[in-house]
């Protein structure tokens, strides 16, 4: 028997393994899904429980046949499935943008790519089984955080130069 | 038995995003078309260039966004040739895909680990060495 936690905040359960089952096939539970198998230590995640690991579509590196593609390696082992956070390559896409975007000193993008480092960064650490990518998201804060900085920067060395200006019209 | 509620992962927030996106670009295009960036004045210039004199590795992605909508490509490499390396790298991937999709065979995700770590590799070096003496030619 299992209890899970569904999307919804709530517990339901417990259950049996054929409703679980047929919960997966509903698109009700993902391998997200906080699941406590009766007789476990502890919470685990429904996607790192091997009776029920294969039944979800395969992820990146999975279960299913491998893709047919040179850009990519080969499959990890099949237990191994880590993640790339999202909010770590997005972040880090934004740190690389408020780079190159360069006309209002990445402006949009250096608060993105803090705000979604940050994030990430909060979400590996609560979930490390689940998700990986801390790199991407430290080299994501990093960037984003030079380029505020260097924003904060240029917009006082504006307000300084203005005030200047500003005086030299007799005000 | 109560059952969880069914995740709701599809929503049309994507499409519309996409679509004004679309518009956006476009529109874009059509004022970059018309409008010369060398020659008009009203388009935004990199804070960057003006504050240490250097190139930062964006600079000059308007003038050949220009250079390659009148099909002047040699002029868009000088530009900016990360760009234009951006740009055919993505057509190519996109390509890629399609020919994946078309032949049955499973999804690949558009992007991957060791390309994010490559384009801030190559983002980083290409905005050193276009300031280098030499190499001019980098340099819009």
């Amino acid at each position: 028997m299992y209890k899970i936690i569904g999307t919804d905040g709530k517990t339901y359960g417990p259950v049996d393994a054929v409703l679980l089952k047929q919960w997966i096939a509903e698109n009700r539970v993902e391998r997200q899904t906080p699941v406590f198998a009766d007789g476990a230590a502890e919470w685990t995640f429904l996607g790192l429980l091997p009776e029920f690991a294969e039944l979800f579509a395969p992820p990146r590196a999975g279960t299913g046949p491998a893709p047919i593609s040179p850009s990519r390696p080969a499959p990890m082992s099949a237990n191994t499935t880590l993640q790339t956070s999202s909010l770590a390559v997005t972040g880090l896409i934004c740190g690389i943008l408020s780079w190159t975007c360069c006309c209002c000193c990445g402006f949009p993008f250096n608060l993105l790519g803090i705000l979604l480092s940050w994030l990430a960064l909060s979400q590996i650490n609560r979930q490390p089984d689940l998700y990986e990518g801390r790199g991407m998201a430290i080299t994501g804060l990093v960037l984003s955080g030079v380029s505020l900085f260097a924003w904060i920067l240029w917009f006082i060395f504006r307000l300084a130069t203005s005030t200047v200006h500003y005086s030299f019209q007799g005000f | 038995m109560i059952a969880p509620p069914r995740l709701n992962r599809s929503s049309a927030l994507p499409w519309m995003a996409a679509i004004i996106l679309g518009v956006a670009l476009v529109m874009g295009l059509a004022v970059l078309f018309f409008f010369n960036p060398s020659t008009n004045g009203f388009y935004p210039v990199c804070l960057f260039h003006q504050w240490t004199g250097w190139n930062c590795p964006g600079c000059g992605g308007t003038r050949a966004t220009y250079a390659l909508l009148h099909g002047r490509f040699v002029k868009a490499f000088h530009d900016n040739a990360l760009f234009l390396f951006c740009l055919a790298f993505g057509a190519g991937r996109a390509v890629w895909m399609g020919i994946g999709k078309l032949r049955h065979q499973p999804p690949v995700p558009w992007w991957s680990t060791w390309m994010l770590w490559s384009l801030l590799v190559l983002t980083l070096g290409f905005g050193v060495i276009r300031n280098l003496p030499g190499f001019g030619w980098l340099s819009p």
